[in-house]
């Protein structure tokens, strides 16, 4: 995969995975608008259906999100919860942070103010 | 940066979802044209993206969000200290003003993402007004910048 040369050639939604022991770290950067959340859906919801694996999405990057993405993660919460396997959020910034508030999601979500945080270290 | 006080964008883009995809540097453009501040241009972008979103998945008979041949018009404009922002289409009857808000307050287990959009849309800005003219959805709306 080439490396992108200049900011405008990213694309407008990256998601990187770290693991730290058995949690699955997934970092979004970008942007998750109605177009971008199909590929955010299909990496967030292909690990959560297919494994007990803790997940930690870290949205330090994470320019912007709307329903469409909010929706991936809630479907995301809830079949983690069933399974009774960790589900948190991390890094969430300015205009990200207020569409959680807004919508009543930060109040339902597992929300740290660091990725450490959030892996419980 | 109170330069130009007064500024208007008008698009047109047909009704497909990834027309979303253009609309973000439209606005940031106007906002830097009109001196907003950078939260009220976030926040337009937030609410264009949800209303379009709705009208090209829900507001066509036809399925599918790729609707080229229908239209979405939208119209920008600051006057003084109020940044009014109208959309208009042709999609079928619906005023999203008479939509139940979501219960905000529901645990986990009892919500759902529905109407999240509108709900952004009706907290965001100001004033959200509805009406129907000439076969089309007309929704207008209005924020004070804060000073």
């Amino acid at each position: 995969m080439t490396q992108p040369s200049t900011e405008h050639d990213r694309p407008p939604l990256e998601l990187s995975e770290y693991r730290d022991n058995d949690t699955l770290v997934l970092a979004v950067s970008g942007r998750i608008d109605a177009v971008t959340a199909k590929l955010f859906e299909t990496a967030v919801l292909t690990q959560v259906q297919s494994s007990k694996t803790p997940l930690v999405l870290d949205l330090d990057r994470l320019k912007y999100i709307s329903s469409a993405g909010l929706r991936v993660i809630l479907l995301a919460a809830k079949q983690q919860k069933l399974k009774n396997v960790k589900f948190a959020l991390c890094n969430l910034h300015d205009e990200v942070r207020d569409v959680f508030e807004i919508s009543g999601f930060a109040k339902i979500l597992d929300i740290h103010p660091s990725r450490e945080a959030a892996l419980g270290v | 940066m109170n330069g130009d006080r007064h500024g208007k964008l008008v698009i047109r883009i047909p009704g497909e979802l990834s027309e979303i995809s253009r609309l973000p540097a439209l606005v940031e453009d106007f906002g830097l044209r009109s001196g907003l501040p950078a939260a009220l241009v976030a926040t337009l972008n937030l609410v264009l993206e949800e209303l379009v979103a709705n009208t090209v998945t829900y507001g066509y008979d036809e399925d599918g969000t790729r609707h080229p041949d229908r239209a979405i018009e939208i119209r920008l404009s600051r006057h003084r200290d109020t940044v009014t922002l109208v959309v208009e289409d042709d999609a079928k009857p619906f005023d999203p003003t008479l939509r139940e808000a979501p219960d905000t307050e529901a645990a986990l287990d009892d919500r759902d993402a529905g109407g999240l959009g509108i709900h952004f849309v009706r907290t965001l800005m100001d004033t959200v007004e509805y009406c129907r003219v000439a076969d089309r959805n007309r929704l207008t709306m209005t924020k004070t910048i804060p000073t």
